[in-house]
C-alpha cells in the first residue's frame, strides 16, 4: 500500500461540495487532495444532445454494476440489491450530480429548518403522526441566508426577489425568507407556456413567480470569483446532461478551477474512498482504491465527506464513525432519517390548437408558486402535514423520452403516432414536488447479504410511502387539477374508457403506489443518514457540519437533511458546503468542537 | 412499528386511521360514506404509478 503526502485536508468527492470547499480552502492557503471515484472531464468532452448514450444509458451517472444499494420496504423484509439504476440517478466524476442537474436552485423556508418546534406551535404535538421522526436542524434560516447568498453569487443564479429584508415584493415568491440583498440575474422572460400558467394561477389567488435557475438567462454573468459563463442557449439538453456551452452552473466550470489556479489543490482520478482510518476521536487518513484495485492511502489533518448521500453514510458506517442508528429503539445516528421526495399530485393538458414550442426549453425554466409548499397554508383538519412546490416548467422535449399522449391512446400503431404527432409541441404538465418527512423506521445501514466489486457490504436502504404523504398527494392533485382547467378551459377530463379528442385533462387526486417502486425515475433528491442537528444523540454533525463524535471529521451534502423539504436541494446543499469551508478553515486555525 | 400493507388495494381508494385500513372502495365518496370512517381518518387512492415529476411530468 503506497501512502501520499499528508496535506490539510483531504475530500471524499469533487461535486459541487467537494468543488465548494477545495475552492474556498485554497484561497486560504490550505493544501487539498480530493479523492473521486470517476474521471476528470469538461465542457468540450460532451457529444452534444446524445439522448441515448446520457439519458438512456446513463453515461454520467454510477454504474450499478460496480456498486449499488439493497432495497426493502420494511424491517421484515430481506433487502435485495437494485441491480440497474432506476428510481435515482446518482452521479459520478468530476463535477458529479452538479454536472447533469437541471440548475434548479432553492432556498428552503425558514419553518423548514425548525418544522418539529414550528408543527409544535402551530398545531400541538399530536399533529405529528406516531412514528414521524421530524426534527429541527440545528440552525436556522437566518444563520443559513449567508451561505446561501454566498452559493448564488457564486452559481449566478437568475430569479426575482420576493422577500428583501423582509419586504415583500410582488413578482418573487413572497413565501420565501428574507434575502440579504436581490438574485445576482434578472429571471428570464416568461415563455407563453409560463405566462398561461403565471396568467391561470393568479386569477386563482395564488402567487406565482419564476423558478430560480443555473441557467444563465443573459449574455454572461462574472462572478466573484472572475469566473465568466455564457448564455443559455435553451437546448433542453440539461438534466442528465453536461451542459455543452457552459451555460448552466457546475463545479467543473466554476468552483474546481478555481482551487486549482491556485496550485494547491490536486484531484485523484479512480480513487474510490472505502475506509476513513480512525481512532475514534479523530481520523488520520483515507484509505481508497486506485484506478487499478490497489489500496492506496492519503493521510489528512482535516477529513470531509463530500461525496453523494450514500457514499457518505456507508463511509462512516464502514469506518465505524459514529454510532450507527437502531431503528427498533431510535438510538444511535449514522442512518437515520433516510428521506426521498415526494413526487405525485401532477396535472396535465393536452391542448388541440396552441403550440408551446417544448422542444426549446432549460432544466430550470419554469413559473412556480408556493402557496401550497412547506406550511404556507392551514393544515387544520386536512390529516397530514407538510406540502410542495407546484410548478409548470419549460425543461426540454427530448425526442425519445418526451412522447406524451392522452390517456386511452393507443400504445402503438397509427393511432399512437398520430397523437404524438398531434400533442408532442402542446402537451404541459403542472408538477407537484413534495416534502419527504422522517420517520423512525427508515433508515440506511450495511446490508447484511450483498457486497460490491470491492468486496465491501452495500448500503441497505429501507422505506416505504406512508399515510401522510399519501394523503399530501391526493391533496395536491385536487389542486393541480383547477389550475390546468383554467389553463385550459375547453379541456375534458378524462374518464377512464373514453376515447380522448380535442383538449384533454389528465388530474384528480393524486395516488401513491402500494409500495415505493425503485425501478422507475422518481426523483435523485436523496437526504438523510448524517443529519446535522444540535444534539449529538440525534445528529452526526453539528452546523458547522462537523462530526460530534470525531472532530476533525467534517460530513457534508444532503446527508445533512434531517427531512426533506419540497424543493430541489442543491441550493441548500451549497449553501451547507460553504459553511462547512468556514468551520474548517476555523478548525483548522484553533482546533476544538466548533459548537 | 407495524406497518400497513396496501398491496391488496391497488387502484382503490382507502380510510387509514393510524396504521390500519378501516374502509375500502371504488372511489372517494364510497369510502367517506362508509359507516367505520370517522372524522380525522386519511381517505387517499392507492396505486397510481409513478411518474418523473419534474423533468417527465406527463
Amino acid at each position: 500500500m503506497a501512502v501520499n503526502k499528508k496535506v490539510d485536508v483531504a475530500i471524499v468527492g469533487v461535486g459541487w461540495v467537494g468543488g465548494i470547499i477545495a475552492a474556498e480552502l485554497t484561497k486560504a492557503g490550505l493544501t487539498v487532495v480530493g479523492l473521486e471515484r470517476g474521471h476528470n472531464r469538461n465542457i468540450a468532452q460532451w457529444q452534444p444532445r446524445d439522448e441515448l448514450r446520457y439519458a438512456i444509458r446513463y453515461d454520467l451517472f454510477q454504474n450499478a454494476s460496480n456498486e449499488t444499494w439493497s432495497f426493502r420496504h420494511n424491517l421484515s423484509e430481506t433487502a435485495l440489491p437494485m441491480r440497474q439504476l432506476g428510481a435515482w440517478l446518482p452521479g459520478t466524476g468530476i463535477g458529479g450530480a452538479g454536472v447533469h442537474w437541471n440548475g434548479q436552485t432553492w432556498r428552503f423556508h425558514p419553518r423548514d429548518f425548525t418544522i418539529k418546534t414550528s408543527t409544535v406551535d402551530r398545531y400541538g404535538a399530536s399533529a405529528i403522526p406516531a412514528n414521524m421522526a421530524i426534527q429541527d436542524w440545528g440552525i436556522t434560516y437566518d444563520e443559513l441566508e449567508p451561505y446561501y447568498d454566498k452559493f448564488e453569487y457564486m452559481a449566478g443564479i437568475a430569479g426575482k426577489a420576493g422577500n428583501l429584508k423582509g419586504e415583500k415584493i410582488t413578482g418573487g415568491n413572497v413565501f420565501e425568507g428574507p434575502r440579504s440583498r436581490e438574485f445576482p440575474v434578472k429571471p428570464p422572460p416568461d415563455t407563453p407556456l409560463m405566462a398561461l400558467f403565471r396568467k391561470a394561477t393568479t386569477n386563482l389567488g395564488y402567487h406565482p413567480f419564476t423558478g430560480p435557475t443555473a441557467n444563465l438567462p443573459v449574455a454572461s454573468y462574472k462572478n466573484p470569483d472572475g469566473i465568466v459563463r455564457g448564455q443559455c442557449a435553451y437546448c433542453g439538453f440539461c438534466e442528465r446532461f453536461g451542459c455543452e456551452v457552459g451555460a448552466k452552473a457546475d463545479p467543473v466550470g466554476t468552483v474546481i478551477p478555481v482551487a486549482m489556479k491556485t496550485g494547491r489543490f490536486k484531484v485523484l482520478e479512480y480513487a474510490n474512498a472505502f475506509m476513513i482510518k480512525n481512532d475514534g476521536k479523530n481520523a488520520q487518513s483515507i484509505l481508497y482504491f486506485d484506478g487499478l484495485g490497489r489500496i492506496q492511502e492519503q493521510p489528512a489533518d482535516i477529513i470531509v465527506l463530500g461525496a453523494f448521500m450514500f457514499n457518505n453514510v456507508r463511509l462512516l458506517l464502514q469506518s465505524k464513525l459514529g454510532t450507527p442508528y437502531d431503528p427498533t429503539t431510535a438510538t444511535g445516528v449514522v442512518g437515520r432519517n433516510f428521506c426521498y421526495q415526494t413526487g405525485g399530485g401532477g396535472a396535465s393538458g393536452w391542448f388541440s390548437d396552441e403550440e408551446f414550442k417544448r422542444y426549446m426549453g432549460a432544466g430550470a425554466l419554469s413559473c412556480a408558486m408556493d402557496d401550497l409548499n412547506a406550511d404556507n397554508f392551514d393544515h387544520t383538519g386536512l390529516g397530514f402535514l407538510g406540502g410542495g412546490s407546484i410548478t409548470v416548467g419549460q425543461s426540454g422535449a427530448r425526442p425519445i423520452q418526451s412522447l406524451s399522449v392522452p390517456p386511452g391512446t393507443p400504445a402503438f400503431g397509427s393511432a399512437w403516432k398520430a397523437a404524438v404527432q398531434k400533442y408532442y409541441k402542446s402537451v404541459v404538465s403542472v408538477g407537484f414536488q413534495g416534502e419527504s418527512p422522517a420517520y423512525q423506521m427508515h433508515y440506511c445501514d450495511l446490508d447484511p447479504n450483498y457486497r460490491d466489486i470491492y468486496g465491501n457490504p452495500l448500503l441497505r436502504l429501507t422505506f416505504d410511502w406512508q399515510p401522510n404523504e399519501r394523503a399530501m398527494i391526493a391533496y395536491a392533485g385536487t389542486k393541480t387539477l383547477p389550475i390546468m382547467q383554467e389553463m385550459l378551459p375547453n379541456g375534458t377530463v378524462y374518464k377512464s374508457g373514453a376515447t380522448p379528442s380535442g383538449d384533454v385533462i389528465s388530474g384528480g387526486p393524486g395516488a401513491l403506489p402500494a409500495h415505493f417502486d425503485t425501478t422507475a425515475y422518481q426523483s435523485t433528491h436523496i437526504t438523510g443518514g448524517a443529519i446535522m442537528g444540535a444534539d449529538p444523540d440525534t445528529s452526526v454533525v453539528n452546523n458547522y457540519l462537523q462530526m460530534w463524535d470525531a472532530e476533525n471529521v467534517f460530513v457534508v451534502g444532503a446527508c445533512n437533511f434531517p427531512q426533506n423539504a419540497g424543493f430541489n436541494p442543491t441550493g441548500t446543499v451549497g449553501a451547507l458546503a460553504y459553511r462547512a469551508a468556514e468551520g474548517i478553515l476555523k478548525y483548522h486555525k484553533s482546533g476544538g468542537a466548533l459548537v | 412499528m407495524t406497518e400497513s400493507e396496501l398491496g391488496p388495494y391497488d387502484g382503490q381508494w382507502v380510510a387509514m386511521r393510524g396504521d390500519v385500513v378501516v374502509a375500502h372502495g371504488p372511489d372517494e365518496e364510497s369510502v367517506r360514506g362508509h359507516e367505520d370512517v370517522h372524522d380525522g381518518d386519511l381517505v387517499f387512492p392507492v396505486g397510481e404509478p409513478p411518474s418523473g415529476f419534474y423533468l417527465i411530468n406527463v
